[in-house]
């Protein structure tokens, strides 16, 4: 007994007898399981390069002091720390970033360390830190030392000794290189050969404000650790805060969870769609073999038997089609990595770093979804089949198998669409990420249960069009399709699915660029932008002093000049980014626009300007349920401090707070600014003022001047290269419908060969033949498209409201992007009439008399 | 008297070899054929299983290409006539009656007997309108929504026979239409092909291998081996005698 249960013999013969029939099924699970694949070995290695450089900077410390969301604080706090019983190092660090003036546009990142404590707390070289700096001494006496990693070095010939230039945020600054780094190991690899060490007194002079630090690293005597820590949160200013290692990890991984799991939807929406079409055709090999198992009952054969049997052979099927797509996914994971971990980058505001490719355990996932994705798609045909009765099964011999029935119960469809309308009305109350991910299934899994609906009904009209458009084969085309609602409705549900994930894609990236756009104009007034030629962190630029802002408005031609500068903060456990301008752009419209939602109190912008109040965007008034004369309270180096809301910014698309400049630069300690808006004279020509602002700075601090609109097309470019990891699974997607569509024309015509034959034979020409079923296949495009436009449009729509501020906290406009809509309709129906052609040509070259003969 | 050039004659089949498959397998079905089929006959062609019944139907409806010979229908020589003029040729000139039916499941009664005149180009209207007259002909009224899984198998054949007979074609070829029904409905299947015969002039070639049902022709042929080996006249007789002879 148990041995005929292990036994796959029986299921082997059918596979390997019937594997063309197949084959489609195997392919549709090895495109599901490299998705799946790719997506986690692309997912786990970004994220693992991230942690890799959150710990390497980490290092050994027990504990690190440091302000809320990497601001600066005085450095005479780890002198305190020093103090408290049971630490035994308190290590201070400065962060920065700076790149090699070469026009190369590498990110360094700059470490600006204590020489004598340092190798205490971070690696470097495991064998130890000696060795690394030549004469110690001279690296603390000269302040222009630095330290570079080999490669780095190599490349541009330099040695110890040799001089480098650096830009950084106060100009462009000549250095020398005192020592070389192996990238093999320690700091270097997790930046992989991107670090600069230098003293810290000479990094503070380059990249904070005087005397101020990033973090502290404590050494704890013992495992004192819990002890020490509330010792020290007793004695730093409130501000200050005191984490253990992992912490930070944890927020890495919060924060970069939106995208993954972004990705991980994305992917398991393929899956969605390969298993439709993997149900499809087996529901089309078994149901082919109906007789032959109503005989196979006939002669004693129990109906557990036949199910075991039909679904060993999908797992056999699902095995193949998992070992196929394991290779795939990993050749599609390791090309894809540089796209995801770019997109990551983006989204973390971190420097993009060169992931290693890692194949693990959690890529065997992929593997396991492939699996049950076979056997759940055989599972509903096989239980059909074994429990027809043999007699019935027995005369199925040439007849549709419940052609008149669809694949889901009529009752079910209410319900579903009830659900789905409770699950967006409860995101609406809960703005809760992981419900919006369930709702945003519930859509596709909606649309997939409407498709046989829609054939049904639409067919109507549509043979209706296709009479008028196609004459007699055009009607008969739509007629044969809205009488065969189950398996149209597969197909239609199939492209629905699949393209309809298309097009909200689509529909997302532009709505998120026309909202960048049209809020920026907006906002946006005065003529030039000033940035730094680098990108520190995502897509703003790497941060200028802000005594540039002085030097410049003192150009002729220049009106003014406003200062913007953007940090990422964290308040209610969401990510805000806490924008500050110069008092000037809250109060001069020659600079910067400010229209605020109804509501708005009193002198709203004047408040702002004077460092009274703030505004915040819409969407944190969204999350957090926050109106103007509200108080938001946040955490800056130099305490806890509430601020009054004055008004909602309208063109703020970000999850932002904005502030004067003034007030933010005294409570967190930042002096750098990333944009410098510069209005200019009325009559003045901005070129002839661009040029004499590249003149005067660009050479010293490696300036960039843009008009308005060019920075503007700078962010959407930078929107486009956040998705562009997502276009691979458009890419793909569209290979599923091709795949999808020609299977189910293959298994179609084999259905219907005989009817085809009779076609032939009561006088249909081969062209009559080879049209009706192009135009079958035209209709269930054209359906398929129009169900993916509602369920696309839906879930964009859907994402851009509710899902989206909750995931990321932008709240976009929903925009809609006719020509991509319409290109990508007609790519797709273009694409099922290529899946159709050949089993179209098939059909109109079948031999009549065999066709009529076939069983 | 030779009378293969008469208006008359429908159907003139002369030295018909067919073979199937080449070399060591190759299986010869009809040997050297000759016969004619006057307008307005019916004539049963009958034969054991493999005697090439169906192969000649299926030649004679330019179905397939003979090995040798010639088939000349209303005068045209199929040999000279490419795919698409065979095709045209059937549906013009020709209506198909199949043992198993071979109905649409897709679409309704009235469809399934009307499409083949919307490819022969006639309007809505005279389409709806033939379809019906071919399904009241046949004996099929009040179920003309219903689809083809809701029949019976005689009702189903009746379709069968209203597509065929919807495009008024002058020959009706049947290929068994009786093998899938029971005697009581073959014998109104049968009936209802006289009928057509004899009211409307169809002229009628049908195979079966039954006996009773060859005598409702005016003629039948004894297929055998390939060969015609023998070529009866049917004695004519009152209808209702049928009904106490052997069961189709």
């Amino acid at each position: 007994m148990i041995r005929r249960l292990l036994s796959f013999k029986s299921a082997y013969k059918h596979v390997r007898a019937g594997f063309g029939r197949a084959a489609l099924s195997v392919l549709a699970v090895m495109v599901g399981v490299a998705l799946v694949v790719a997506v986690q070995i692309m997912n786990a290695a970004t994220l693992d390069s991230f942690l890799d450089v959150v710990e390497a900077v980490g290092g050994r410390a027990a504990l690190t002091i440091s302000a809320p969301d990497g601001a600066t604080f005085d450095e005479g706090i780890a002198s305190a720390v020093k103090q408290v019983a049971g630490v035994k190092l308190a290590v201070p660090l400065v962060q920065g970033v700076a790149f090699p003036d070469d026009g190369s546009g590498e990110l360094l990142t700059v470490f600006g360390i204590d020489v004598i404590d340092e190798p205490a707390v971070r690696v470097y070289r495991m064998a130890g830190t000696e060795g690394i700096i030549e004469d110690p001494l001279i690296f603390l006496s000269q302040l222009r030392s630095v330290v570079l990693c080999k490669s780095f070095a190599e490349r541009r010939g330099l040695d110890v000794g040799s001089g480098i230039d650096l830009v950084t945020p106060s100009g462009v600054k000549p250095f020398t290189v005192r020592g070389l780094l192996d990238e093999r190991e320690g700091m270097a690899q997790a930046f992989v050969a991107r670090t600069v060490l230098m003293d810290l007194y000479a990094a503070q002079r380059n990249f904070t404000a005087d005397g101020q630090i990033n973090r502290i690293d404590v050494v704890v005597d013992g495992d004192r650790v819990d002890e020490v820590k509330s010792a020290l949160s007793a004695v730093l200013p409130a501000g200050l805060r005191v984490e253990e290692p992992a912490f930070r990890k944890d927020l890495v991984r919060r924060s970069a969870s939106g995208l993954q799991s972004l990705l991980v939807a994305f992917a398991l929406l393929a899956v969605g769609a390969g298993f439709i079409i993997c149900y499809s055709r087996l529901r089309a090999v078994f149901e082919a073999r109906t007789a032959e198992v109503g005989l196979l009952r006939a002669v004693g054969l129990r109906r557990s038997v036949v199910f075991g049997e039909l679904i060993k052979e999908s797992l056999l099927l699902g095995l193949l089609g998992t070992l196929m797509g394991i290779p795939v996914g990993v050749l599609i994971g390791r090309y894809g990595l540089p796209y995801v971990a770019t997109t990551m980058a983006l989204q973390l505001r971190l420097p993009v770093t060169a992931p290693r490719f890692v194949f693990d355990s959690r890529a065997l996932l992929g593997a396991a979804v492939g699996i049950i994705a076979a056997v759940g798609a055989a599972t509903v045909p096989s239980l059909r089949l074994a429990r027809t009765s043999p007699v019935v099964a027995l005369t199925m011999r040439n007849r549709e198998y419940g052609g008149s029935q669809t694949f889901m119960p009529w009752g079910l469809r209410p319900l579903l669409l009830v659900f789905v309308a409770a699950g967006i009305l409860w995101q609406l109350a809960a703005k809760s990420p992981a419900l919006g991910l369930l709702t945003t299934a519930l859509i596709v899994f909606a649309t997939c249960a409407l498709a046989a609906p829609l054939v049904s009904r639409w067919g109507r009209l549509l043979e209706r069009i296709w009479l008028t458009a196609f004459g007699p084969a055009g009607r008969l085309a739509s007629a044969q399709l809205g009488r065969r609602p189950r398996l149209s409705g597969l197909t239609v549900a199939m492209i629905a699915t699949a393209i309809g994930v298309v097009f909200f894609i689509g529909t997302l990236e532009w709505s998120f660029e026309r909202t960048l756009v049209s809020r920026l104009t907006e906002s946006f007034r005065a003529q030039l932008m000033v940035v730094s030629s680098f990108v520190g962190g995502g897509y703003r630029a790497s941060p200028l002093e802000d005594a540039i802002i002085t030097e410049i408005a003192r150009v002729p031609g220049v009106l003014a000049a406003s200062g913007e500068q953007a940090h990422d903060i964290t308040y209610h456990e969401d990510s805000v980014v806490l924008q500050s301008n110069d008092p000037n752009c809250f109060a001069d419209v020659r600079v910067c626009n400010w229209p605020l939602d109804r509501g708005a109190l009193n002198d709203a912008l004047g408040r702002v300007a004077r460092g009274e109040a703030v505004l915040i965007s819409r969407s944190v008034a969204y999350k957090h349920r926050l109106r103007p004369g509200d108080v938001v309270e946040l955490t800056a180096p130099t305490g806890t401090h509430q601020f009054q809301i004055a008004g909602v910014a309208a063109s703020e698309p970000e999850n932002a707070i904005e502030m004067s400049r003034d007030l933010y630069r005294r409570l967190w300690n930042d002096p750098y600014v990333w944009l410098i808006h510069v209005a200019i004279i009325d009559g003045a020509d901005p070129s002839v003022v661009g040029r004499n602002l590249t003149r005067g700075f660009g050479e010293r601090y490696r300036l960039q001047v843009r008009t308005s609109a060019q920075l503007i097309d700078f962010f959407s470019s930078q929107v486009r290269a956040a998705f562009s990891s997502l276009y691979i699974t458009e890419a793909i997607t569209l290979l599923l419908v091709l795949i999808g569509i020609g299977d189910t024309f293959a298994s179609t015509v084999l259905e219907r060969t005989r009817e085809i034959g009779m076609m032939r034979a009561v006088g249909l020409r081969r062209l009559n033949v080879f049209f009706l079923i192009m135009l079958e296949g035209l209709a269930l495009a054209c359906l398929g498209v129009v169900l993916a436009f509602v369920c696309g449009l839906g879930l964009a729509s859907f994402w851009a409201r509710l899902q989206f501020p909750a995931l990321i906290g932008w709240q976009i406009d929903l925009h809609m992007p006719a020509a991509f809509l319409a290109a990508t309709g007609a790519l797709t129906i273009l694409l099922s009439v290529s899946g159709v052609f050949a089993p179209s040509l098939r059909a109109a070259h079948l031999r009549v008399m065999e066709a009529l003969r076939y069983e | 008297m030779d009378n293969t050039g008469s208006p008359d004659i429908l159907i003139k089949v002369s030295g018909l070899t067919k073979v199937y498959g080449s070399g060591k397998t190759a299986s010869t079905v009809l040997r050297g054929v000759d016969m004619l089929v006057e307008r307005g006959e019916f004539v049963s062609l009958m034969g054991p299983s493999g005697s090439g019944k169906t192969t000649l139907l299926s030649l004679i409806a330019g179905l397939d290409v003979p090995h040798s010979g010639k088939i000349s229908l209303d005068g045209e020589d199929l040999e000279r006539l490419r795919d698409h003029q065979l095709a045209d040729m059937r549906l013009r000139k020709v209506g198909f009656v199949f043992q198993t039916f071979n109905l649409i499941p897709a679409l309704t009664v009235e469809e399934n007997v009307s499409w083949p005149l919307e490819f022969l180009g006639c309007s809505r209207r005279d389409t709806c309108r033939r379809a019906v007259d071919a399904l009241a002909r046949v004996g099929v009224t009040g179920c003309e929504r219903r689809h083809p899984a809701e029949l019976s198998g005689g009702e189903q054949q009746r379709v069968a026979i209203a597509r065929a007979i919807a495009t008024d074609p002058q020959l009706l070829l049947a290929d068994e239409p009786t093998g899938n029904l029971d005697s009581h409905t073959g014998r109104l299947i049968l009936d209802l092909l006289r009928d057509l015969n004899g009211r409307y002039g169809v002229t009628v070639l049908m195979v079966t291998h039954n006996a009773f049902a060859a005598a409702y022709g005016h003629r039948t042929l004894e297929l055998r081996d390939g060969r015609i080996v023998h070529d009866v006249r049917t004695p004519a007789r009152e209808p209702a005698s049928f009904d106490r002879g052997a069961e189709p």
